[in-house]
């Protein structure tokens, strides 16, 4: 009886989908970063990329200079450098044109991702290079021989790490008083500012928050794979794909969405072809903009004219 | 009369410059980028060759001017390079690239202007189609395929093969494709093609789907920063099949990526065995680790060669005039280098040797050699 070949093909979806959730997890950090920025000022910060390699060469530079320091310490410097260079960059690029027409602080955004890449290539070099600590080698094997699921180490560290610091998130969007002072800012931010929220304050608070998880995906990134001042490029842009996807300025659409980028990206190369892996991202864009515009959790506002 | 003395000897002063050969080189390669370990390598090749090039022959030495450009590893900078190099800076040769896709990318300009193009690296054998003023001086893919192909089925008696490979490379289809001919000529398999895209850094969907296929060897046709990555992978999935690779593994960053353990025990082929016993092998090693405090790897001895075939013909040309130039270079015969002996052949390609080697935790040892004529891999120590 060939029983075993629908096994294996169960097994080879799982595989896939662990493999996509494990990614997608990393995905959906970083749409945060971009969903929360845009929620707050309705700008695309086309830099959030940069935020993410940059923390990565900040714990790759901490763990090298300081010998013997655990990773999580790593970890919590590259999202405390991630986070202070977003703040500076906020203070200095942004800030100044808030007033302006939406266009001038786009430009700037891209100038900036420029910029911080450039600045990356003349500091750490051009070339990739291994991040100073790796995930514990070994992985979990389900299944028989014919069909087995493999669930690495990495991946688990990864999920786990991913979803505690969007747990974190959560606590302090909803349970915090800067939590509501965010949430009112994204809903308006003149009567926000009229009801004594320090806008400035928030503003900056929600750069350096969402810069932070981009750093702490950094230093995952690193440890998977290699780190080089165009890491971010990539995925910056399959995270903005999936901020859209979920609904731009809405927290749980980031968090589904780029889950859900991850898992089609695995889903397409597995089934289709590994080719299509980076056409696949832009496809889903345009299919949302021509769809849903609004993403699956977003809301449709009618602007009081 | 001192007058007439003296713009009589300027006159003649200038003519005697004018008449004197000059050349200008114009050296392309990827400085930064996916690729820069093999531009970093092949400029510091040239460099050592142009020191010695300096106390062998000052004379010739001095008539070489070369101006670096840098490609940053793809195709679209290359293009400007080449560009900036012929229409500003009036350069009679292009030197470079490494990637055969950049240096496909430079043969329009180059042709257009009527200049000469030498590629000390690039394999695609597309390169030099595109022209007659088009030369490389490294062997081309349909036999470096070969000898993977070869390899694998007699060396390591493996008759089952996956293929991962980068689609955005010309290189990398190209030496797939001919390891494929290859392969299945002297009786292999192939049981899966899977592609992945450079810069992207998760190949676990891809190897999944290769294991499935139960290969007993994975030709990797890539360049070291995404193969690298695709051994540590396999490794941490407990996928471990030996590799095969071309020269575009040949650099010190891929047992970085890796990790030792991940790197050990996969073959690829390439242009020179840092380990080969013959003295001017030797000797280049240990001058460039004494300058450069690192091992050389296939590039730096390919840009070493090339640059003094260039010269070489230049002598043997005596001008920079294009035609005469292209007539030198191309009946250069037998020049020994450390890469083996530069013949050029009808289609401006150079007949050579490959080596195939063996990597370990953080280098790679000589497995074997194999001549131009194809044929059988033999182990020659």
């Amino acid at each position: 009886m060939c029983d075993w070949g629908w096994r294996t093909l169960v097994a080879e979806f799982l595989q896939f989908l662990i493999n996509g959730i494990s990614v997608g997890s990393m995905y959906a950090l970083i749409a945060l970063g971009y969903t929360m920025v845009y929620g707050i000022i309705q700008l695309i910060n086309f830099a959030h990329g940069e935020f993410l390699m940059m923390g990565a060469f900040v714990g790759s530079v901490v763990m090298s200079k300081f010998t013997g320091v655990p990773l999580p310490v790593a970890l919590v410097a590259a999202m405390i450098g991630a986070g202070s260079i977003a703040v500076f960059t906020e203070l200095v690029a942004y800030r100044p044109l808030r007033n302006q027409a939406r266009i001038y602080v786009l430009t700037a955004a891209i100038a900036v991702s420029v910029l911080l890449q450039n600045l990356g290539r003349l500091v750490f070099g051009a070339a990739a290079q291994a991040f100073p600590a790796q995930f514990p080698q070994g992985n979990l094997e389900f299944g028989t021989e014919d069909s087995t699921v493999w669930v690495e180490y990495s991946q688990l560290i990864t999920l786990a790490l991913c979803v505690a610091l969007m747990g974190a998130l959560w606590i302090v969007v909803n349970k915090t008083k800067i939590g509501t002072a965010m949430r009112a800012t994204s809903q308006d931010i003149d009567a926000a500012r009229l009801m004594g929220v320090n806008v400035n304050f928030v503003i900056s608070f929600t750069f350096m928050i969402g810069a932070s998880l981009a750093g702490a995906v950094g230093v995952l990134y690193g440890m998977q794979y290699s780190i080089d001042p165009l890491m971010g490029v990539q995925p910056g842009l399959i995270a903005f794909v999936a901020a859209v996807l979920g609904g731009i300025g809405s927290i749980p659409g980031a968090m589904i969405g780029g889950l859900l980028m991850g898992i089609i990206e695995n889903l397409v190369a597995g089934y289709l072809s590994s080719t299509y892996q980076g056409a696949i991202t832009f496809v889903v864009l345009i299919i949302v903009l021509a769809v849903k515009p609004t993403g699956l959790l977003g809301k449709m506002t009618t602007v009081k004219v | 009369m001192i007058k007439k003395i003296f713009a009589a000897s300027i006159i003649l002063g200038m003519s005697a410059t004018a008449s004197a050969a000059a050349l200008k080189v114009g050296a392309v390669f990827p400085i930064s980028g996916g690729q820069s370990t093999f531009g970093e390598e092949s400029l510091n090749g040239m460099a050592m060759a142009l020191d010695d090039l300096k106390a062998s022959d000052p004379a010739l030495f001095n008539t070489i001017t070369v101006i670096k450009e840098d490609e940053k590893s793809n195709p679209v900078d290359a293009a400007t390079a080449v560009k900036k190099l012929l229409n500003v800076d009036k350069v009679d040769v292009v030197f470079g690239s490494v990637a055969s896709s950049n240096t496909l990318s430079m043969t329009t300009a180059v042709m257009e202007a009527g200049k000469i193009l030498v590629t000390p690296a690039s394999t695609n054998p597309e390169v030099t189609k595109k022209g007659d003023g088009i030369f490389r001086t490294c062997f081309i893919d349909p036999f470096q395929g070969a000898v993977l192909a070869n390899f694998a089925l007699q060396n390591l008696g493996k008759k089952k093969a996956a293929i991962l490979l980068d689609h955005k490379s010309d290189y990398s289809k190209g030496l797939a494709q001919f390891f494929e001919e290859a392969f299945k000529k002297g009786g292999g398999e192939i049981v899966a093609t899977e592609a992945y895209e450079a810069g992207k850094k998760d190949f676990k969907t891809q190897l999944t789907k290769l294991r499935g296929k139960k290969p007993d060897v994975i030709l990797v046709p890539g360049y070291y920063g995404e193969v690298g990555l695709i051994m540590k992978q396999a490794h941490q999935m407990g996928f471990k099949v030996p590799m095969l690779g071309g020269d575009g593994w040949d650099s010190p960053t891929l047992y970085q990526l890796a990790g030792a353990d991940a790197v050990a025990g996969h073959y690829f082929s390439t242009h020179f065995a840092p380990d080969d016993k013959d003295p001017a092998v030797q000797k280049f090693v240990k001058d460039y680790q004494a300058r450069f405090k690192a091992a050389p790897g296939a590039m730096a001895a390919l840009g070493y060669d090339g640059i003094l075939v260039i010269a070489d013909a230049f002598k043997r040309a005596g001008t920079n005039d294009a035609a005469a130039l292209k007539k030198a270079i191309a009946s250069t015969t037998g020049f020994k280098g450390v890469s083996g002996a530069v013949t050029m052949n009808a289609s401006r390609d150079a007949e050579k040797e490959a080596v195939v080697l063996k990597t370990l935790g953080d280098r790679a040892e000589f497995a074997a050699k194999i001549a131009p004529a194809g044929g059988n891999a033999k182990k020659s120590h």
